[in-house]
Order: structure tokens, then C-alpha cells, then sequence
């Protein structure tokens, strides 16, 4: 073990140091990772997906009717009320989440729900999405990481965030009873395409159109319920929208499901979760990740051993690439993202309530949550952050939130760094002409911006 | 050549009506050349202060929405419920072909003959991953390099600086030969104090990486072309407004990259196309009334990574496909105000596995001739930008 493993530990495995954790090394550093693989849990969500559902079909309902009868100024301004209220909640639960990341004890969780969910990305590209999406990480990833991969991937592909961001909801198999009744309605293949493309196999893994078909069929009729009264609010098996066919995938069939079940693509995701090019490619960019944008193969091939072995079990993955000896490289070999930046600095800055609010920060900074645009999420290359307007950017951000930090610099750069703070930088922080600028400098140094 | 070419594209395209194929390449004299003499082939050349623009599209454009093939009685039949609504309102091209209603302005820039669609175009990429497909039209290689883009290699041919509005370098100006590309993006704080500039150059001394990008933060701060706006969440029309100010104030950068999202209408596509042409249309708009004079002297080019189904999915959008068009814009072009390219048809047989529009032609075949004249180039010089072209 080398004297800079614990502020390894504290940086590149999480969110950066915080004066508590800096007593925490004392255990151990494998150790104290390892131990705060366990349930993450984000208490009392501002927002719930059931919540945000029922608004978003009240607000639909309210407004066909005050677009149909020119209503008073009183219906407008209510209608105006409820949509701001529902973005309001939907706003606080993303601030929510990352106030939790920098105040938690588990900061290698709050990295792997960030990963996860940029893993399956979903955008506020509409009022829809803009207030559910948040839910999605807290509802149904959160409560997976300490468990099965597969267990993740069947919640998400339920959860009406998912179903309605990449157009599920809708999507009718062609001799299903509704698809027979209707024939300009049909199947959409978006979903299909991203989970074997994005969330599972990766792309280029050798399935063709026909399995995103397959799963793709498989998957009609997962649609969410509630529009009608008494149909209960999220996610809805609709059995008269399914394909009624064996599905072959990948070579495997799967027999039709029995009614009014969702269990014919529910073992789909679960083979798909366990199969070697999942394994490989999530143990890739997991490794990529938290090490290097060049991960060592070595390093992947011992996480995907694990993941075979154990079904995908997250911990246990995790615990593999924590105790692989590629992982511990003094080198830091990326470049913190915005949030990450974002995140290690009110951490160790201890600023929970900043100005402008954390969301807004981050649009300014270019990564603000669930604004990604695209399934394949946030990149997680080093060379996509850092570019000249980008450095600018933090720097003024940097000089700006430095006139909030109450600790002195010298001991902000303690709690930060430990020992990775490098003499040079130590030197010239403690020259800097103001309490603000030696800040600034801390947090744009070298060893800060990288991890 | 010029009216051999108009000879063989209404052929081509009268024949297209009747159902076949036949081969036509684009022509290098598309656009007007600033100059007769070819350059050498291993000098940079530098005919003056022209400029090239390029618009990505990302998410994969629905070209079928866009430039409409009124001609084919196949056409109606597949989208009869996307078409129904706009069908009296169309933009007349030539040879059949109409715009959507929404590109307003694109349609002037038409009768002026400032603006020319090209159809059924694709790279070689044959799979529906839309990131693959824009790394792969960001690079400009069969093989995808991350690191080497199309327009960091032709801007070496025509010595200058490239910009991108965007905050990170996107992979098209990304340079094997490690020139760097400039970024423009609006920023929101105070600008940073100046002895704080000259401190973190001091702590950056050692770090080759952050020493090279301060540098340039610097530059571009100090560059009053690129003065930042002060807004958050800056729109299109906002991007192309400033990204045009600066190509015509800037002699030193003569191409920039603008990107816009939104493409991928897998549901309810009518109306959002609706949005998005308009978003473009008045992008492009805001574009020229930046680039003010400049504009006689610009190239834009406006791509996207792959087309869409041309049947309509079960929720009233498209899929991921193949062939869609690119738009070649200026105020300068010789051949403006034409379709160009080949009709492969809808018939079920015409399609790409049976499902998408085929392609007819080369994206990046296009894109070569169109820098070839508008810059001035050699073959030589384009051969070296698209290595994986055969082009004559």
C-alpha cells in the first residue's frame, strides 16, 4: 500500500475527500471502500414517479379542457400553477440527489447511482420528461446497487421514465387484439434497439434486426397505466397490446407469456444481464469510469470474471475492480467531469446550500442532470471536458463559489488532497493575494481537476 | 460539364419516376470557384477569406419530411397521415421535389439559387447506432478515429483556424497532427480576475495539458470576435447568429462546426419536425445575418448521421434508417437552386433492406467537391481529407 491510497480512495472512488472521511482512512482503504457497498438509499424524495404521473394526466386533462372553451384568465392561471408546481418538485428532487452526493457516507455509491444513471440516460426534452426523469435513478436504480445488474435493468425498463422516453408506452404488437383492430398502429423499435445496443450487449456485439425486433416485440404492451381511472399509476402490462409469439433471441426462444404477464421479456432482459457481452461491456466502462479512458484489459477481464460468476452482482464487481492492483495507479488518469468538479468541491469546501443552486451550476457548466440529450448519456472521456472554453468556464466558476467557502485555503487543500497535494501547489496557495483567489487556484489545480 | 450534368439529372430523375437506377456523381462545379488555378499539391492554399460552415444534425433527420418527393405515388402511400395536414402547403422545387412548409427562408435562399438539396445520401455506415454513425460522420473514415476528423484535416489544406460552438471539442476538428480547434460558448460569470489568469499559468508550468488549454482560454477571452453574450441556455438561432459574427469579424478562422439535436422522432413526428425545420430554418437565417457580406463568400453544409424508416412506426414517428439529404447553402453558388443527386425510388424493392430509403451516393462525396471549389482544393488535397474516396 502506498501512503497516497487513501486519498486515491477518497478521489477517484468517490467524490472526493470531506473532513470526516478523512478520519475514516484509519480502517483501511480496501476495506472502507468495500464496507460502504451496501443499500443507498435516497430518503424522502421530494418527487415520486406516482406523483409526477398523476400531475402530468391532470394537467393534460385540465388543459384540453380550458384549450377547448376559451376559459377564464382563473382556469389559465391555475393550469399555469399545477405545471410550475410539478417542474418545481421534479427541480428539487435532482438538488435532492445532489446534495446527498456530497454529504453522504457512502460516497462510492452516489458514484456508482451517477454512473448508473448516465449508464441509462434518460432527457427533459419535454413536460413529460421534465418532470419524471429524476425519478428514475431514485425509484429504480438506486435501489439496486447493491444488488443484481438484472434486477436494475428489469426496474428501468418498467419504469414509465424509460417507457416514455424512448416511446415504448405506445408501441403495439401487429397481431395483438389492439394491433389487429388498428392497423395504423404498430411497434417502435427505439427501446429495443437502445437496451441491446446501449444498456446491455453494446454495440457491435453481433445481434441483428431481427433480435432488436424480437425484443422489441417482446416488449409491447409495457406501457404505463393511470389514465384511466382505477388502472393503478405506473407501470402497466397491457396483455391486448403484447405480440402474441414465441420470440427468438439471440438464437433463444421464449415461449409466448401467459396472460396478462410481462414475463416473456422479463426473461429476455434477465438472459440479456447475464450474457458475457454485457459482462464485458459494462465491466469495460465501469473500469473506464472510475480508472482510466484506456482501462487496463486486465483489470476488465477480472471484473467481467466476476460479473459471469456472480450474475452480475454489483458489489461483487465492484469489489474486483477495488482490489485489483491496476486500479491504485498514483497517476490520476481522468479529468473530472463538471459534476464531479462540481461535487468534490462543495465537499470539501463543507457548502451544501451554494448560489447559483447546484442544477443551475451544472447547465452552466455544461453537464446540468438529465440534459444529455442523447440515450447514450454524458461522455466519459477526458478529452470531451476539457477543452479551452470549458477550462475558462471553471475558472470563473471557480473564483465566483470561492467567496462562499468559509474554511481557510491551506486547510480545504488538507482535506482535499491529503498528500496528492503537490509542494508546488501548496507553495503558491499560500501566496495568492487574497483567501478568494488562493481558493480558486486550490480548486483549478492540477491534482484537483484530475482524479 | 455543367449542362451535361443538368442533362443527366433530369434523366436521372425522370427515370427514377419510372422506377430505376441510374449512376451520377456530384460534379466539382457545383460551386463558384474563386479561382481557375489549381494549387499544388502539397502546398496549402489559401485563395482569400472563404469560409465553410457545417451544420450536424444529430439524432438522425427524417429526409422523407423534409424534401418531399411529390412525384412518387409510392410516397403518399406509405405517409399519407404525416402528409395529409401540410400536403396543400408545400414548397415547389424543381422536378417534383417540394420543401416543407417550414423552411421559409430556405425556400427564398432556393430562388435566389443560394441553396441546393442533395437526396438519398449516406456514408458507408450500414447499422442504426446513432453514435457510431456520428463518430463515423464526424470522422469522415470508413474506420472510425476518434481523434482525426474530416474538418480538422481538409482546415490543414486552407491555412486557418476552425471554430466549434460547443463547449468541448467535438471529433470533427479533432487533429492527429495536434493543431487545436477554437470553442465558443456563451459563459454566465464575471470574467476571471487577471492576476488569477497569470497565477494558474505559473501552476499549470509543468502540465503540458493545462498550460496548452489555458493558453487558449485565454486567446479566445481576448479574441473580441468572441466576446460571450452572458446567456445560459443559448438558442440555435442565438448559436449561428454569433457563430456567423465570428467567421466574418475573424479573418484568421475560415470553417466552424454548429451542432443541433432533436432529430431522433420516433413518436409523433409531424409536429415536432414541424418545430425542428422551423429551429433550422431560422438557424440558418440567423446564420447569414451574422455572417452580413461574408455570406458571399460561405459554404454551409448541413449534414446528418443517418436517415429514418420510410414506413411511419406504430406511433405516428420513424425508426432508425439509412439514405437522408444534406443541404448545400451560399451566396456565391454557381449551381444553386437545384436537386441534386439520384431518386432511388420507394418500391419495395428500391429500399435498403426493405425497410429504408437506399442510398444513391456518398455524403462525403459532396462534401470533397463542394471544399474542392469552394476552397479551391486539388483532388489530391480532397483524397487526403476522405481517403476512403474515389473521387474524380
Amino acid at each position: 500500500m502506498s501512503k497516497f491510497d487513501s486519498y486515491i480512495a477518497f478521489t477517484r472512488f468517490g467524490n472526493g475527500a470531506s473532513p470526516e472521511l478523512a478520519k475514516l482512512s484509519e480502517v483501511g482503504t480496501q476495506t472502507w471502500l468495500i464496507s460502504q457497498l451496501t443499500k443507498y438509499e435516497i430518503l424522502a424524495p421530494k418527487l415520486t414517479s406516482e406523483q409526477a404521473l398523476t400531475n402530468i394526466f391532470l394537467y393534460r386533462k385540465e388543459k384540453r379542457r380550458v384549450d377547448q372553451s376559451p376559459d377564464t384568465n382563473e382556469a389559465q392561471q391555475t393550469l399555469k400553477e399545477t405545471r410550475r408546481s410539478l417542474l418545481t418538485r421534479s427541480h428539487q428532487l435532482t438538488e435532492q440527489v445532489l446534495l446527498q452526493s456530497i454529504h453522504t457516507e457512502q460516497p462510492i455509491q452516489a458514484r456508482l447511482l451517477d454512473f448508473f444513471s448516465n449508464h441509462f440516460s434518460v432527457s427533459n426534452s419535454n413536460f413529460n420528461m421534465r418532470s419524471i426523469a429524476p425519478t428514475l435513478e431514485v425509484e429504480a436504480i438506486a435501489p439496486h446497487l447493491d444488488g443484481f445488474f438484472s434486477d436494475m435493468l428489469v426496474s428501468v425498463t418498467k419504469h414509465p421514465a424509460m417507457l416514455y422516453y424512448l416511446n415504448n408506452e405506445n408501441s403495439i404488437g401487429a397481431n395483438s387484439k389492439i394491433g389487429l383492430r388498428r392497423k395504423t398502429r404498430g411497434i417502435n423499435e427505439n427501446l429495443g434497439r437502445e437496451i441491446l445496443e446501449l444498456h446491455t450487449l453494446g454495440v457491435n456485439s453481433g445481434y441483428s434486426q431481427k433480435d432488436v425486433q424480437a425484443l422489441s416485440k417482446g416488449l409491447t404492451g409495457w406501457t404505463i397505466g393511470g389514465k384511466k381511472q382505477g388502472e393503478h399509476i405506473g407501470f402497466m402490462f397491457r396483455a391486448n397490446a403484447h405480440e402474441p409469439d414465441e420470440q427468438t433471441l439471440l438464437g433463444v426462444r421464449y415461449p409466448e407469456a401467459r396472460r396478462n404477464s410481462p414475463q416473456q421479456a422479463i426473461d429476455m432482459l434477465i438472459d440479456l444481464a447475464q450474457n458475457k457481452k454485457t459482462a464485458m461491456h459494462l465491466s469495460y466502462k465501469l473500469a473506464k469510469h472510475f480508472i482510466s479512458d484506456n482501462p487496463p484489459q486486465k483489470l476488465v477481464q477480472a471484473m467481467s470474471a466476476s460479473w459471469m460468476k456472480s450474475k452480475g452482482h454489483i458489489p461483487t464487481v465492484m469489489k474486483a475492480l477495488i482490489e485489483h492492483p491496476e486500479s491504485w495507479s498514483v497517476n490520476a488518469q481522468k479529468f473530472k467531469t463538471p459534476r464531479e468538479f462540481v461535487i468534490s468541491i462543495c465537499r470539501a469546501s463543507q457548502l451544501g446550500n451554494i448560489k447559483p443552486e447546484l442544477v443551475k451550476t451544472l447547465e452552466i457548466l455544461g453537464q446540468a442532470p438529465f440534459s444529455s440529450g442523447s440515450p447514450a448519456g454524458f461522455s466519459d472521456n477526458a478529452k470531451d471536458w476539457a477543452s479551452a472554453s470549458s477550462i475558462m468556464n471553471r475558472i470563473e466558476w471557480a473564483e465566483h463559489i470561492a467567496g462562499q467557502v468559509k474554511l481557510p485555503p491551506i486547510e480545504v487543500a488538507k482535506i482535499a488532497l491529503g498528500n496528492l497535494l503537490q509542494v508546488n501547489t501548496e507553495k503558491q496557495i499560500a501566496r495568492a493575494e487574497s483567501k478568494r483567489q488562493s481558493l480558486a487556484m486550490l480548486f483549478m489545480s492540477p491534482e484537483f481537476l484530475r482524479r | 460539364m455543367t449542362i451535361q450534368h443538368k442533362t443527366q439529372r433530369r434523366e436521372f430523375i425522370q427515370t427514377a419516376m419510372a422506377g430505376c437506377v441510374l449512376l451520377s456523381v456530384p460534379l466539382s462545379t457545383t460551386f463558384a470557384s474563386a479561382s481557375n488555378t489549381k494549387p499544388s499539391s502539397n502546398q496549402p492554399s489559401n485563395n482569400g477569406n472563404k469560409k465553410v460552415v457545417w451544420i450536424m444534425l444529430r439524432g438522425a433527420m427524417d429526409s422523407l419530411h423534409a424534401v418531399i418527393p411529390s412525384f412518387d405515388k409510392n410516397y403518399f402511400a406509405y405517409r399519407t397521415s404525416s402528409i395529409n395536414s401540410i400536403k396543400d402547403e408545400l414548397l415547389p422545387l424543381d422536378d417534383g421535389y417540394a420543401l416543407h412548409p417550414a423552411f421559409k427562408h430556405l425556400h427564398q435562399l432556393y430562388r435566389k439559387k443560394q441553396y441546393s438539396a442533395v437526396i438519398a445520401v449516406a456514408t458507408n455506415y450500414r447499422e442504426r447506432s446513432h453514435f457510431e454513425a456520428q463518430d463515423h460522420m464526424e470522422s469522415g473514415l470508413d474506420e472510425i478515429d476518434h481523434e482525426n476528423g474530416w474538418l480538422a484535416r481538409a482546415i490543414q489544406h486552407y491555412q486557418g483556424q476552425s471554430l466549434a460552438i460547443s463547449r468541448t471539442i467535438p471529433i470533427a476538428l479533432r487533429s492527429i497532427k495536434g493543431d487545436t480547434a477554437n470553442t465558443w460558448y456563451p459563459s454566465s460569470f464575471k470574467p476571471a480576475d487577471e492576476d488569477l489568469m497569470d497565477r494558474l499559468a505559473g501552476l499549470y508550468e509543468k502540465d503540458d495539458e493545462l498550460s496548452g488549454l489555458l493558453q487558449q482560454a485565454v486567446e479566445q477571452r481576448d479574441n473580441p470576435n468572441m466576446m460571450s453574450e452572458g446567456k445560459n441556455r443559448p438558442k440555435f438561432t442565438l448559436l449561428a447568429n454569433r457563430c456567423g459574427e465570428i467567421l466574418s469579424n475573424d479573418p484568421n478562422i475560415k470553417c466552424a462546426m454548429l451542432e443541433l439535436g432533436g432529430w431522433d422522432t420516433h413518436n409523433n413526428q409531424a409536429g415536432r419536425l414541424q418545430r425542428q425545420f422551423s429551429l433550422l430554418d431560422d438557424g440558418i437565417k440567423s446564420l447569414q445575418e451574422g455572417l452580413g457580406k461574408t455570406w458571399d463568400d460561405t459554404l454551409v453544409l448541413v449534414t446528418t448521421e443517418f436517415g429514418r424508416t420510410v414506413a411511419l412506426n406504430g406511433t405516428s414517428g420513424t425508426d432508425h434508417g439509412t439514405a437522408s439529404c444534406m443541404f448545400m447553402l451560399g451566396g456565391n453558388m454557381k449551381q444553386g437552386g437545384e436537386v441534386l443527386g439520384k431518386w432511388p425510388g420507394l418500391a419495395v424493392d428500391d429500399l435498403f433492406e426493405k425497410r429504408d430509403l437506399m442510398p444513391t451516393s456518398d455524403v462525403r462525396t459532396w462534401i470533397a467537391k463542394g471544399l474542392q471549389t469552394h476552397w479551391g482544393l486539388s483532388r489530391q488535397q480532397s483524397s487526403a481529407i476522405f481517403p476512403d474516396l474515389e473521387l474524380s
